[in-house]
């Protein structure tokens, strides 16, 4: 049985969230392809809608990150449109979301840490990048200093999985304990039982709309992050 | 759920990736490089516009100097042509007056000389008849040479009565 007790079972030979990631990005690629195939001047439907978006990701990445945003663009936009895609999809009976799955969000922070180091050093040089970690502080001060930026870096990946990934995973677990909460007691005979159905019949719908709007919060949430990591990485100036 | 799977991560992990370059590659980097263009598009237009408001206003003042200017010079053209006009007018007059002058006073010079010559053929017809008068008065003839004499004598008896 599947642990989200509202899932189907599959019976798949690969791992379900690999195949809903799939699903997302297929959705993504069906989107984006009806939106951008007849561009036009006057963007209307999900032209409007794409460049909205696209727009507000490009828009926040030129602030957080500075003169070298255009060249992260891909990633920050691939990260909103695929976790917010994979979310939304929890909301639909018989899919899961594939960021409910630690392995996914897991795959998603490990992105987000190498890309941060790895354009960090290309664009500071490994000796400058490394040496923000010292801090200004006293000599002997620096190496308790390192330790805990050292620190500070590797929780940053453990958050940004952990967080989506329990986000989604409660707002899974909650819709799926309501829809069996109804499927138990509305077929029970048991009078008290059946009056008992109401309360989850009528708190699902909100808590998919509560569901909706974390699905939002916590894609926004992940790519603001990244931004941030990256930007304070790339950037020369930067305290962090 | 929470087990972490090294595998299924690192596939999920390609997957992202690759899923990232192609969509950019077909997708969103046209759409974002399509709304770049259209955004310098729209900002040189509207600066197009304005440079152009801003060249109708200058324009719109030359013209408006100039017209000022034209105005200025009909009005300054329409007075000298009225002066000229006043001035030719006195000019046509005077030689009018002049003209009509010297014809008056020819045609009295004239009237005076066909008074004269009149006056004189008028005398001499008088004497002649006159002569005439007193030959058949007398009966008998004068020799001519008698008659040249006393008709100088008859002029010249006449002639300060004619300038009286």
């Amino acid at each position: 049985m599947s642990a989200i007790p509202e899932g189907i079972e599959y019976h798949l030979p690969i791992d379900l969230s690999l195949v809903m990631s799939w699903l997302a990005v297929s959705i993504i690629v069906l989107i984006s392809w009806l939106g951008t195939r007849r561009l036009a001047k006057v963007p209307a439907g999900l032209q409007n809608l794409l460049e909205w978006v696209l727009g507000i990701i490009t828009d926040f990445a030129d602030d957080l990150v500075g003169p070298t945003a255009p060249r992260y663009y891909p990633l920050f936009a691939m990260l909103f449109f695929f976790i917010l895609v994979s979310n939304l999809m929890g909301l639909v009976p018989g899919l899961v979301s594939s960021t409910s799955r630690l392995s996914t969000t897991a795959g998603l922070a490990l992105i987000v840490f190498v890309a941060t180091h790895y354009f960090g050093i290309r664009e500071r040089g490994l000796w400058n990048y490394i040496k923000r970690w010292f801090g200004p502080v006293p000599t002997w001060l620096k190496p308790f200093m390192f330790f805990i930026e050292i620190m500070g870096e590797l929780a940053r990946p453990l958050s940004l999985a952990f967080r989506l990934f329990g986000n989604i995973l409660a707002k899974e677990i909650l819709l799926g304990v309501l829809a069996l909460l109804v499927v138990i007691f509305l077929p029970s005979g048991n009078v008290i039982q059946e009056a008992l159905s109401v309360v989850p019949i009528i708190l699902r719908p909100l808590i998919i709309l509560l569901g909706l709007l974390v699905s939002v919060i916590q894609a926004f949430v992940f790519m603001i992050l990244a931004m941030v990591y990256i930007g304070g990485a790339v950037q020369a100036h930067s305290g962090h | 759920m929470m087990e972490l799977n090294g595998m299924l991560l690192s596939v999920q992990v390609a997957t992202f990736l690759a899923a990232m370059v192609i969509i950019w590659k077909l997708f969103w980097g046209p759409l974002t490089r399509f709304m770049k263009e259209r955004s310098s598009q729209i900002a040189g237009d509207l600066e197009r516009a304005e440079r152009g408001k801003r060249d109708i206003e200058v324009l719109e003042a030359e013209y408006s100097t100039r017209l000022s200017d034209l105005e200025a010079r009909a009005q300054q053209e329409i007075k000298d042509a009225l002066a000229q006009g006043t001035k030719l007018k006195e000019q046509i007059l005077t030689e009018a007056r002049q003209e009509a002058k010297r014809i008056l006073d020819k045609a009295q010079g004239d009237l005076s000389q066909e008074r004269e010559r009149v006056v004189r053929e008028l005398r001499t017809h008088i004497t002649e008849l006159s002569l005439q008068a007193v030959e058949r008065l007398l009966g008998q003839g004068l020799d001519a040479q008698a008659q040249k004499h006393l008709l100088n004598q008859f002029v010249s008896d006449l002639e300060p009565a004619g300038k009286r």
